[in-house]
């Protein structure tokens, strides 16, 4: 399951879509705003998706990590549009029999994310500077 | 021959903000994906190399050499930064 959101992302309510009495492991990973970067104090982000595009790739990358370890379920959720500091941006969730596959699909769904989901941050910073981010 | 094909090419992030828009129809002429953005880029100024950026074309991620047909979605994904 993937999914893209303009409102608040629930954890507890992706989480509760995993729940598999096959599994033993449940790891969650929450990526949250934070006040810098690079040394530059940040006051807010604003993300943009290619939405059609982003659908399609987040569920490939959550297909891909369904077949390459030995999980049962995975679920991404990315939050878009202006996040304040704390807000929370993206959650993966993976459920599996046992912990290490769990570990290893979460990072690899976060990492490949990262590296090829068509979303944009745009940070904010103190006198109305702001700038997009490449990575 | 020539073909012609009107495409429409929508912009995000880095590349909205150098065009100024979020749309833009264009003629493009026996062209590739790769040949459209290589005229883009020399229109509207864009520094990222073609090298650095993944083309799509009707909201799949596609071949630089992709022939473009009348009616075509293009999008060029600069460096993405989700997560």
């Amino acid at each position: 399951m993937f999914n893209i959101t303009e409102n608040d992302i629930e954890p507890q309510t992706l989480k509760a879509q995993l729940a598999n009495p096959y599994c033993g492991a449940l790891v969650c990973f929450e990526g949250w705003v934070r006040n810098h970067h690079e040394g530059q104090s940040v006051e807010g982000l604003y993300y943009q998706a290619y939405h059609e595009l982003a659908m399609h790739e987040g569920t490939r990358i959550i297909n891909l990590a369904k077949e390459s370890f030995a999980i049962e379920q995975a679920s991404c959720c990315h939050r878009v549009g202006q996040l304040a500091i704390g807000d929370m941006a993206v959650w993966v969730g993976v459920a599996s029999a046992h912990r290490q596959p769990a570990f290893e699909a979460a990072a690899f769904i976060m990492d490949t994310i990262k590296e090829s989901l068509p979303i944009w941050k745009q940070e904010s910073y103190s006198q109305s500077h702001k700038m997009w981010r490449m990575a | 021959m020539t073909l012609n094909a009107n495409v429409t090419v929508s912009y995000f992030s880095h590349l909205a903000e150098i065009t100024g828009v979020e749309q833009e129809q264009i003629a493009a002429t026996n062209s590739s994906i790769k040949t459209l953005y290589l005229s883009l880029q020399k229109r509207h100024g864009f520094l990222f190399d073609w090298q650095s950026i993944k083309p799509s074309c009707n909201h799949q991620f596609c071949d630089w050499d992709t022939p473009l047909q009348a009616g075509d979605n293009v999008v060029f994904i600069t460096p993405v930064s989700g997560g």
